[in-house]
């Protein structure tokens, strides 16, 4: 760590290739997105070399780069959690039993997407009640008022659209 | 449950969907700091014992490298029959993503398209050529309709970093004013301000000659690692060596300053931010050098105050800085 604070960038690809698989599994653990994951991994390691000179030797590598991390993980953590769908998504993954790992290629934007298509599959009716309740965050009796529908018809149409739903995206490629 | 183990649920996994919405509801009451006392808790416990993700890993090491390390120059005579098209660096889809507001594309009555950026914003469009052009704030891409066919002719206020595709048949030329850039097959980056006193071009790789329309005489061929400079003000043609980190450095939303004045800081600022800046002061006779990457403006100039002294303040939408 004292090299890279001098500018060694030797120093810096080792540090690079020690710390990338602790800082990748967290964030990606945490915010579920590889596109987001790599690019906050890619940010941190750029800072860590544009601020190499302030390094406090005092303190872990480890402690360094999470200091540096963490504006960027903290906001992007917090944008994901509030997503629609984001509990869904996690729910999803412990249902299927799919495991946390970095290479795990289901992250939330394959979710959104395997979704999205899932969803031409919906009727009209299931369509707008599942997005009403799932995405629009609408309690069923709140749906079933806006639409001028009995609640039991709304639990209808969206158990109906959860299992289509469900039944389509069963088939997502993990390793 | 605690929000700590409730975090470290979500990274190893194992969370149910009575503790995801615990989690949910926790987090939107928290404030950061409380949340990053949380957070670096398990990151300190925190192991990784799975395999690694190849693909994340080898990405990112190739893009740290080109943006980061300085290149070696490497003979131009084997650059000069190669169709060169370099692939864009995959972060830089995610930045643009993030910083692009508005693409604006209109269609002038001489059929042509033009591609605006405002002030803090950048874009990248690909030509009907599969030539990549990704343009720098506050710059302007004028090209006509019938471009591509026969003829490849665009016109450039401003900055853009060109990744053009090689055709014999009809070369790529750049207007910009001043200047004109015939090119080869090649990625270079061609600085054009209207409010700069200079126009620069910086070649990656391939072969451009560029030419100064007051002086047809004078043009100039570029090799790879090589910049050329107009200055427009005493008409001085100067070219150099350079590994391209500074030049393309905004492609990275890094912003770099090297022996530059206050003024010339103050300046590249209210550009790669987009904000209005009015001064008042007298501005300190300071060069600096340093290199930022921030989102946030306010942590640029609170490390700025450590060099010079003054003061700033949002007023409407204009930022005031008062020097001291």
């Amino acid at each position: 760590m004292q090299e890279l604070k001098h500018g060694s960038y030797t120093a810096f690809n080792l540090l690079y290739e020690m710390y990338f698989d602790l800082l990748y599994g967290f964030v990606f653990g945490l915010i579920r997105s590889h596109t987001l994951a790599e690019e906050i991994v890619q940010d941190t390691f750029i800072k860590v070399w544009l601020y190499k000179n302030q390094i406090n030797l005092e303190y872990s590598f480890k402690s360094w780069i999470y200091r540096i991390a963490k504006n960027q993980v903290i906001d992007n953590f917090r944008k994901q959690l509030s997503q629609p769908l984001f509990d869904n998504y996690i729910e999803h993954c412990e249902h299927e039993n799919l495991q946390v790992m970095p290479h795990l290629e289901f992250d939330f934007d394959l979710f959104r997407a395997s979704l999205a298509s899932a969803k031409q599959l919906l009727s009209p009716r299931q369509l707008e009640i599942f997005e009403l309740c799932k995405e629009q965050n609408l309690s069923p009796s709140e749906a079933a008022e806006k639409l001028k529908l009995s609640k039991q018809v709304v639990y209808n149409y969206l158990s109906q659209a959860l299992e289509i739903l469900r039944r389509n995206m069963k088939d997502v490629s993990f390793p | 449950m605690e929000l700590k183990q409730l975090l470290e649920k979500l990274i190893n996994g194992g969370l149910n969907t009575q503790e995801i919405h615990r989690l949910q509801d926790l987090t939107a009451h928290l404030s950061d700091e409380e949340l990053n006392t949380n957070l670096f808790e398990v990151w300190q416990s925190y192991s990784y014992t799975g395999s690694r993700n190849q693909t994340a890993f080898k990405t990112i090491q190739t893009n740290l490298k080109k943006i980061l390390y300085i290149r070696k120059a490497v003979p131009w005579r084997q650059y000069l029959y190669r169709a060169a098209v370099i692939l864009l660096f995959p972060i830089l889809g995610y930045t643009v993503y993030q910083i692009t507001r508005e693409t604006t594309i209109s269609n002038l009555a001489q059929s042509q398209n033009t591609i605006l950026t405002d002030k803090g914003e950048k874009s990248s469009i690909i030509l009907s050529d599969g030539t990549q052009v990704t343009l720098a704030p506050n710059s302007r891409l004028t090209y006509p309709a019938t471009f591509g066919k026969s003829q490849r002719a665009v016109s450039l206020v401003g900055e853009a970093y060109f990744q053009v595709t090689t055709n014999p048949d009809a070369p790529f030329l750049v207007d910009a004013g001043a200047v004109n850039v015939e090119v080869l097959g090649t990625s270079f980056n061609l600085n054009a301000y209207k409010t700069n006193s200079f126009v620069e071009c910086s070649l990656e790789e391939g072969m451009v000659k560029v030419c100064w329309q007051d002086k047809p005489n004078e043009a100039v061929v570029l090799s790879p690692n090589q910049k050329v400079r107009f200055d427009l003000t005493n008409e001085l043609i100067r070219k150099s060596t350079t590994d391209l980190y500074k030049e393309t450095a905004w492609m990275h939303n890094i912003l770099i300053f090297q022996s530059d004045s206050i003024a010339s800081i103050i300046q590249q600022i209210e550009q790669f931010y987009g904000v209005d800046i009015a001064i008042t002061g007298i501005l300190p006779d300071y060069l600096l050098t340093a290199s930022y990457k921030e989102n946030d403006i306010n942590q640029v100039l609170k490390n700025l105050q450590q060099h010079f002294s003054f003061s700033y303040q949002k007023v409407g939408d204009q930022l005031h800085i008062k020097f001291n």
